[in-house]
C-alpha cells in the first residue's frame, strides 16, 4: 500500500501517467512488475494493472454494466464469472438500481463509485488510484478505503491523494513528490517516528515559561520552540533529535526550572507532509 | 479487437452520429427518385398557369442525382459524424482511460477507422440499392454494373474525405478544428477540381470519382477510366491512416 503524496501541481498524477506509459518521462526510467516501460509501446504490465484516473470516464452512451462489462472483456476474464461479479459489485456500491442507466447522467460520486468498481473487477496485481475517493460522501470513502485495506497482501496500491488521513490509515508506505522531485520515499511508521523523535512537547510553571524558552533556543540543536496551549513545542534540527533531548532536560533542571512534562509529540501524517514540504522550500530558496 | 469494434459502433450507434449519417443518406435514396420523377408536376403545383417544360430524366439521371446529393450533403454531415472520432475521447481522458488498459495505441486507432469505413461501405450499398429499386419501379432500371461502379466511386471517394477528418480528428485536441481543416479542403479540393478537371492530372486526382459519377452510371465512362483517381484515393486513404497512427503512438495522453 503505497500512498502517493504532494500538493497541487505537484506531479502526482503526470507521474501516474508517465507510469501508465501514456505520456513520456522526459529523464529517468520506469520499471513497473519487472519491465522497463518502453513509451510509444504497449505495455504487458497493462494486462495486470488496472488505473482509476480522478475523474472517471467511460466510452459515451455505455450503461454502468456495460461500461464493467467492456473493462471485463478487455482484461479477457471469463464471461459467466465477470458478469456475476459485475453484478455484485454494483449492488456494494449501491449502484444496482442505476446499473441500466448511461453512464453520462450518473453523478459524479457515482461515476466515481463506477470507477472503483471498474478497477476492481478485474484483481490486477498493481491498482494505481489517482485521487479514488476525493469525490465519494463519508460513507462511500469509508467503504473503499475499507476495500483497498482489504487488499494488503493480495495486490500492490499505489494510492494518491490529498486527505492525508486516508494515506495514514491504509497506507504502509509513502512517497512525497513536490515539484516534480520526490522528496521521501519511507514506510509511513519510519516516517512518523522519525519526525515524533524531532518533536518533544516540554511543560513548565507557567511563570518559568519565558526563562525556559531562552535556555532551550540557546541550545544548538534546537531549531525551533513555539507555544502549543499552555506547553512549549521544541523541534530540533534534523537529525540531531537525540542529541537535544539529552542537553535539554539536565540544562533546564540545573537551572532551576520545574519541569512537569517532558515527552516526544507523535505527529500524523499531515503535520509531517507539511514539515517535509516546508524543509524543501527553504533548502531550495537557500540553493 | 472485436470488443473495441463493437463498442466503437454502439457508442457512435447511441450518440446519434452514424444514424444521422444514414439517415442523410436514406433520405436522399428515398427522395430524389420520386423527386425527379415528378419534378414537372411538383413545379406546376407552385406556377400555376406557367408552362414549365423539363425533359423526361432517365433512370441514370436520377440515379446519379442520388449519388451527387450524397457526396454534397452526406460528405458534410460525415464529417461532423467523425471529426470528434479520437480529439473528443482525447479532451474527455477516455482515450487515456482505454490505453490504460491492454490496448495497443495502433489497435485502438484501427477498431475506430475499421468501423467507420464499414458503416460507409455497408450503408451506402444499402442505400444505393433503395435508391436503385425505387428508380426501377419508377422508371425502369439502372444498368445494375454501372450503377455498382457509380456506388464504388463514391464510397472510395466519402472513404477519403471520412480519413482525412479522423486524420486530423487524431492529430489535434479539438474536433471543431479537425471538422473545420476538413471542410475547407473539401471545399478547396472542389475549386481545384475547376482547373484540373481539363488537364492529364485530373487521372489521378481523387475528386474525378465524384465528377465521373455520372459517366459511370450511363455508361459513357467504363471502369478502367477511374483505375488513376481510385488507386490514387485508395493510396492516400491508407498513407493518412498509416501517418495518424505514426503520430498517435507518440502522443502524450
Amino acid at each position: 500500500m503505497h500512498g502517493f503524496l504532494g500538493p497541487n501541481g505537484a506531479g502526482k498524477t503526470t507521474a501516474i501517467k508517465i507510469i501508465l506509459g501514456l505520456i513520456a518521462a522526459n529523464a529517468g526510467k520506469v520499471i513497473v512488475l519487472g519491465e522497463r516501460l518502453q513509451f510509444g509501446q504497449t505495455q504487458k504490465y497493462l494486462q495486470f494493472t488496472n488505473y482509476l484516473p480522478q475523474d472517471p470516464v467511460f466510452p459515451e452512451g455505455l450503461t454502468g454494466t456495460e461500461a464493467l462489462a467492456l473493462v471485463a472483456d478487455i482484461y479477457k476474464l471469463d464471461y459467466r464469472n465477470s458478469r456475476s461479479r459485475i453484478k455484485r459489485l454494483l449492488d456494494y456500491f449501491q449502484l444496482g438500481d442505476a446499473a441500466k442507466r448511461k453512464v453520462g447522467v450518473y453523478s459524479r460520486g457515482m461515476q466515481q463509485r463506477l470507477g472503483i468498481a471498474a478497477a476492481l473487477l478485474t484483481e490486477p496485481e498493481l491498482f494505481i488510484l489517482d485521487e479514488p475517493v476525493s469525490a465519494l460522501d463519508p460513507e462511500g470513502r469509508r467503504k473503499v478505503l475499507e476495500i483497498i485495506t482489504r487488499l494488503k497482501g493480495r495486490a500492490t496500491v499505489f494510492f494518491s491523494s490529498h486527505i492525508l488521513a486516508d494515506v495514514e490509515r491504509v497506507c504502509d508506505h509513502v512517497t512525497i513528490i513536490d515539484q516534480g522531485r520526490k522528496l521521501l520515499e519511507t514506510s509511513t511508521d519510519q516516517l512518523l517516528n522519525r519526525y515524533a523523535m524531532e518533536q518533544y512537547i516540554v511543560a513548565v510553571k507557567p511563570e518559568q515559561r519565558k526563562k525556559a524558552v531562552a535556555l532551550i533556543r540557546k541550545n544548538s540543536s534546537v531549531r525551533e520552540v513555539t507555544l502549543q496551549g499552555d506547553k512549549l513545542l521544541v523541534i530540533s534540527e534534523p537529525g540531531k533529535a537525540v542529541a537535544m533531548a539529552e542537553k535539554l532536560l539536565p540544562i533546564l533542571i540545573q537551572q532551576g526550572i520545574v519541569v512537569t512534562e517532558f515527552m516526544q509529540n507523535r505527529s500524523n501524517l499531515e503535520e509531517v507532509f507539511f514539515r517535509v514540504l516546508e524543509e524543501n522550500h527553504k533548502r531550495s530558496q537557500v540553493i | 479487437m472485436t470488443i473495441l469494434l463493437l463498442n466503437e459502433f454502439r457508442s457512435n450507434w447511441r450518440s446519434f452520429r452514424y444514424p444521422a449519417f444514414l439517415l442523410v443518406v436514406f433520405f436522399f435514396a428515398l427522395l430524389d427518385p420520386p423527386m425527379m420523377t415528378y419534378m414537372d408536376e411538383i413545379l406546376g403545383y407552385f406556377a400555376e398557369g406557367m408552362e414549365i417544360v423539363i425533359p423526361e430524366p432517365t433512370p441514370e439521371d436520377v440515379f446519379a442525382s442520388y449519388l451527387s446529393d450524397v457526396s454534397q450533403i452526406g460528405i458534410l454531415v460525415l464529417i461532423f459524424v467523425i471529426m470528434g472520432s479520437v480529439a473528443r475521447e482525447k479532451l474527455s481522458g477516455v482515450a487515456g482511460w482505454m490505453l490504460s488498459k491492454p490496448i495497443g495505441r495502433w489497435q485502438y486507432l484501427a477498431a475506430k477507422l475499421i468501423v467507420h469505413y464499414a458503416v460507409i461501405i455497408i450503408g451506402l450499398l444499402a442505400c444505393s440499392t433503395l435508391a436503385y429499386l425505387y428508380t426501377m419501379s419508377l422508371l425502369g432500371a439502372v444498368p445494375l454494373v454501372e450503377a455498382l461502379w457509380g456506388t464504388l466511386a463514391l464510397i472510395a471517394y466519402i472513404m477519403l474525405i471520412a480519413t482525412v477528418t479522423f486524420t486530423f480528428s487524431t492529430i489535434l485536441n479539438s474536433p471543431l478544428q479537425a471538422g473545420g481543416l476538413t471542410i475547407g479542403i473539401f471545399f478547396l479540393s472542389g475549386i481545384l477540381n475547376l482547373f484540373i478537371s481539363n488537364t492529364a492530372a485530373a487521372d489521378y486526382y481523387p475528386n474525378t470519382l465524384i465528377g465521373e459519377l455520372m459517366p459511370l452510371v450511363n455508361g459513357t465512362t467504363g471502369p478502367a477510366d477511374i483505375v488513376g483517381p481510385l488507386t490514387v484515393t485508395l493510396g492516400l486513404c491508407l498513407l493518412l491512416a498509416i501517418l495518424a497512427g505514426a503520430r498517435f503512438a507518440r502522443m502524450e495522453l
